[in-house]
């Protein structure tokens, strides 16, 4: 059966959401990046046509930086900023916390060099392990041996998709996310179990009451804990 | 690159056309909505890399070398930066910043330079922010001074190669 040690990080990406976009420029926001993180993001710097920029809705990115080892990216926009960090191929099995602690850095930055407001946090993380049959392997773990047998007999398909809603620290009140579903990875489409997790704070947080940098370091930190540890019992041993 | 999408299944009907609404994480708040990623990277605008590289190098170097000061200040990189970004962005797709050179001068403040045999853009940068940045422009024996913004200084790069 699969365990959490079979599964490698494919990737982790700390997302906020800014609710006061009449700040935004996409020069400053590049200026403040650079200043701190120059040596990180070196590679190709991306931006949107400024005639664009009125049709699109906040959300969309106005620029991309991004390393050229390909282990950085950063897309910001009015309404929103990503950071994802991914491991080189070389990366032996990093953990959690070491991919999440770069992109927090960025955000923090962004927040304390910009004095932006932000309304909502998330934390997604997607891990992956190669299965011979991810589909029977999922079906074995979830699913009680009566169905095993019969309707889950033979499925080539398998997805579970798991939603809560709870504190993991007082003070904190998050939307939980779990998603295993069956996958392919490479030209060669190994078949894999891929999860996704995404841990975020609720949607309808008060604005007025916006997170800065202190919080959002607490919130990565308490994220990065849960879902390591969410992770451990959907695949135990 | 890791593929969940399945080809077997049958693509589903566009939201108007159905009687029932299926749950969906795309469409709960709860969820963190995923990032537009598709419109930027095939977008086709000009890069400009290379000359913030440079200018992260210098900020990133030695603060005084045998000339004076070689490092620039933290407002004329922010600056320098904000007109270049700003200044692609008003290009658009139609033309490219050209290739360039960044230098401090002897107060911490920021050249970029686009020399050619025929004309020549300086956009010069002071170390402080009290005083207005302003581009150099001469082009066939004409020359003069401006404000830099990021509409004049696109106006003057288009028509260097």
């Amino acid at each position: 059966m699969v365990t959490w040690r079979d599964f490698s990080i494919d990737s982790v990406q700390t997302a906020m959401f800014t609710p006061d976009r009449a700040q935004f420029s996409a020069g400053k926001v590049v200026a403040s990046i650079l200043r701190k993180f120059g040596e990180r993001f070196d590679g190709e710097m991306v931006a949107l046509p400024e005639a664009t920029f009125a049709k699109l809705p906040p959300e969309i990115p106005r620029v991309t930086l991004q390393s050229v080892d390909g282990t950085q990216r950063l897309t910001v926009g009015p309404g929103r900023l990503d950071c994802t960090w991914s491991p080189t191929a070389e990366a032996s099995r990093p953990s959690l916390d070491s991919g999440a602690e770069p992109c927090v850095e960025v955000l923090t930055h962004y927040v304390e060099d910009n004095r932006v407001a932000v309304g909502r946090l998330a934390f997604i993380v997607t891990r992956t392990a190669p299965v011979a049959n991810p589909a029977q392997t999922l079906i074995e773990r979830f699913c009680k041996e009566e169905c095993q047998t019969e309707p889950f007999n033979d499925s080539a398909t398998f997805e579970i998709h798991n939603h809560k809603e709870y504190d993991p620290r007082p003070g904190f009140r998050i939307n939980s996310w779990v998603r295993c579903q069956c996958g392919q990875v490479g030209p060669e489409k190994n078949p894999v179990i891929l999860v996704l997790q995404d841990l975020n704070t609720l949607a309808n947080d008060s604005p007025a009451d916006p997170y800065d940098a202190p919080r959002i370091r607490a919130f990565f930190q308490v994220a990065v804990a849960e879902a390591d540890e969410i992770f451990r019992k959907y695949f135990p041993g | 690159m890791i593929a969940t999408h399945d080809d077997r299944s049958t693509p589903r009907l566009p939201k108007a056309e159905m009687s029932w609404e299926p749950s969906s994480e795309i469409d709960d708040p709860r969820s963190t909505p995923v990032p537009y990623g598709g419109m930027l990277s095939e977008a086709g605008i000009p890069h400009i890399s290379a000359l913030l590289k440079e200018l992260v190098e210098l900020w990133n170097g030695p603060e005084e070398d045998d000339y004076g000061i070689a490092r620039p200040t933290k407002s004329a990189f922010d600056e320098t930066v904000t007109l270049l970004v700003d200044t692609a962005t008003v290009l658009g797709g139609r033309k490219q910043i050209p290739r360039g050179c960044v230098s401090v001068d002897s107060v911490g403040g920021v050249r970029v330079e686009w020399v050619r045999d025929q004309c020549n853009v300086h956009l010069a940068v002071p170390a402080s922010d009290e005083t207005e940045s302003y581009i150099f422009h001469e082009f066939n024996g004409n020359y003069a001074t401006e404000e830099a913004t990021p509409e004049g200084l696109a106006e003057w790069l288009r028509r260097v190669e």
